[in-house]
């Protein structure tokens, strides 16, 4: 199997005024296309961090990171946007949607940026909303969601641009345990469909749907194996 | 992204913050208000007053002279008045000159009731040089010398006489501590005001007559006309000269005269009035002195409106960089979902020009209806004029632009983690 994501030696170092923080001190892992994979640790382990340099939303301190085989780890600003908007698709623990907009909205943007025409947008925003089951409820706020509907929102708008991976931070952190396996069935659900999955958690239950699971430690790789 | 969804999603940012935006645009509302007002009403008061400067004609010479600086009352039998005028006529590029001269008097309206009275003492080619013609009977003739007859200006005859025929009605006037009957003769069409003469609210009379009364047989003003506009700098030397020499003629006979007319040549006389026997003022220049100083009376009050207007830009700023923080996580979210640091940067910016368009749009509006009301306070025209709205547009956009693109920038420089972990 081809290798989607690929991660050589990655260290970050965030500086915290005088301090250096090492979130994470050199991790190799390799997640091939269509698995479903759990990243686990306790907090403080740089799980999200490893999570965001694979999205592109860092840039490793040292190491390479790559995606479909092309290294994004010097990539400028814009360049990573760009990669953010076409090839991954987040899920956060806060949702992370605009408030003021709509369910749609919220599905639109990332398409918005992706440069589609308004009206493909809506269709595909909409047939998104439709793969989560809240197609009916393309014009709600987020306000006016429960916390599992904004999670299935989110997850469409991660869905949107059709990105080969998803890359979800505790994505059932603010949920109950019930509508977490929801939420975690409908991953399942994107895997089968070929889809790769990567989920951040700390909660044992999580990680059981998923195939394969990383630990973290410390910002190292627990058992200094991660090729699956 | 298009132009309507940028605008749509523009106003709905702004939308949400009502009160904030709305006090943000009143800035720039204010600004470009009066900077669009201050145009408007300096450009209606200059068409006013150009309007009468010109009124007067491009080919028109005012000539004034000072005989009693340079000669005992008594002497001078050379500067009577209808002897200058002909020898000014008789100058190769003079076309016309008449005398005139003013006196103030009074008159006498039903029993006991008086008011006061203009009075021009003037020849009857002053009716040619200023194609100011008769309404109602005719203007004053040669055979009038000496005789008690009056024109009166439009609205004077109504005011004195009421509505209907004027002409062969008699007028008590006082003037000079002596009582005349003066007939009416004519009324003039009305004109308005030209240069600083009213008039329509002035009463014409023989210069002769006006002579009569006051003893006094030369006289200070002479209106003169150049043949064409282009003769006018030749007429002024004309003048110039024939006044030198009549006035060194009379030093012959005075001392005290030598010293100024030496002192002040003609050339130098006509700007200053300073012991100097007399002054030649052309239309042209007064018109381009009075250009000059509304060129720079619009210089300091546009630059009192700019300095409002750069009040309301820094206004923008200080709320824009407010919006940054505020939605800092909104920023976050954007970049998380694909928008690069332009997008956000164009996102920002945008906002920041649309609040000073619409500012601008509405100052506009204001302006124009502060600049109308001062037209019709200060009763001159109300000038339509294209420059306002472009410098309205032009300077609204460039202040969204100055003031909008350093909370832009930082909004665009979020590093995307640490702008999700934003509360």
């Amino acid at each position: 199997m081809e290798d989607l994501v690929r991660v050589e030696g990655a260290t970050k170092v965030y500086r915290l005024g005088e301090i250096d923080v090492w979130a994470l001190r050199g991790v190799d892992l390799a997640i091939h296309q269509g698995e479903f994979v759990a990243l686990t640790g306790p907090s403080g382990s740089g799980k999200s961090t490893l999570l965001h340099l694979m999205g592109g939303l860092h840039r490793p301190s040292a190491g390479r990171v790559l995606l479909e085989g092309k290294d994004i780890s010097c990539l400028s600003r814009a360049e990573l946007a760009r990669l953010r908007g076409r090839k991954v698709g987040f899920v956060f623990q806060q949702f992370h949607l605009l408030p003021r907009a709509s369910a749609l909205a919220n599905v639109e943007l990332p398409l918005m940026y992706a440069g589609i025409p308004r009206k493909t947008r809506r269709e595909r925003a909409l047939a998104c909303l439709d793969k989560v089951g809240l197609a009916l409820r393309a014009r709600h706020r987020p306000g006016q969601l429960s916390g599992g509907e904004c999670q299935r929102v989110a997850i469409a708008r991660a869905l949107a641009c059709d990105p080969p991976l998803l890359l979800a931070d505790e994505p059932t952190g603010s949920l109950d345990t019930r509508t977490g396996r929801e939420i975690l069935g409908i991953f399942r659900v994107l895997v089968a469909g070929g889809k790769t999955v990567v989920v951040v958690t700390h909660e044992p239950y999580v990680a059981s749907f998923a195939a394969q699971q990383v630990r973290l430690l410390d910002g190292r790789l627990e058992d200094g194996d991660g090729t699956g | 992204m298009g132009l309507g969804e940028r605008i749509f999603a523009g106003l709905s940012a702004l939308w949400t913050h009502k009160l904030r935006t709305g006090l943000s645009v009143l800035g720039v509302v204010i600004g470009v208000a009066a900077l669009v007002a201050i145009v408007s009403m300096i450009e209606g008061a200059t068409a006013e007053i150009s309007g009468q400067i010109v009124g007067l004609g491009a080919r028109t010479i005012t000539v004034n002279l000072y005989p009693t600086r340079v000669i005992q009352p008594g002497q001078g039998a050379g500067f009577l008045a209808e002897q200058i005028s002909d020898e000014l006529r008789a100058a190769s590029a003079v076309a016309e000159a008449v005398p005139i001269s003013t006196a103030s008097g009074e008159v006498q309206v039903g029993f006991n009731q008086i008011s006061p009275l203009r009075v021009v003492g003037t020849t009857p080619e002053y009716a040619w040089l200023f194609e100011f013609w008769p309404a109602e009977g005719r203007f004053l003739h040669p055979l009038d010398e000496g005789k008690s007859v009056v024109v009166l200006g439009s609205r004077l005859a109504t005011d004195l006489l009421g509505p209907g025929d004027h002409v062969g009605k008699d007028l008590v006037v006082n003037l000079q501590n002596e009582t005349l009957i003066l007939r009416v003769v004519g009324v003039m069409n009305p004109r308005g005001t030209v240069g600083t003469y009213d008039v329509d609210g002035q009463a014409y009379v023989p210069i002769s007559l006006l002579q009569e009364i006051s003893g006094n047989r030369y006289f200070s003003t002479y209106i003169v006309q150049a043949v064409g506009e282009g003769q006018v700098d030749e007429a002024v030397s004309q003048i110039e000269a024939l006044l030198d020499q009549k006035f060194a003629a009379l030093s012959q006979t005075t001392n005290t005269a030598m010293r100024a007319i030496t002192a002040m040549p003609g050339g130098a006389a006509r700007t200053t009035t300073q012991l100097v026997p007399y002054t030649v003022q052309v239309q042209k220049e007064l018109i381009q002195a009075f250009e000059e100083s509304t060129r720079t009376m619009m210089l300091i009050l546009g630059g009192i409106a700019a300095i409002s207007l750069l009040v309301g830009g820094i206004g923008i700023m200080n709320i824009m960089l407010v919006a940054v923080v505020e939605r800092t996580r909104e920023v976050g979210i954007r970049m998380a979902t694909g928008a690069r640091p332009g997008d956000i940067l164009g996102q920002f910016l945008f906002e920041a020009v649309l609040v000073c368009v619409v500012g601008g749009l509405l100052g506009l509006v204001v302006g124009w209806l502060a600049g109308a009301v001062g037209a019709r306070i200060g009763e001159w025209p109300f000038v339509f004029s294209l420059l306002p709205p472009v410098i309205a547009f032009a300077f609204s956009l460039l202040i969204g632009v100055v003031f909008g693109i350093y909370p832009a920038i930082r909004a665009s420089h979020l590093d995307p983690v640490e702008a999700l972990r934003h509360e």
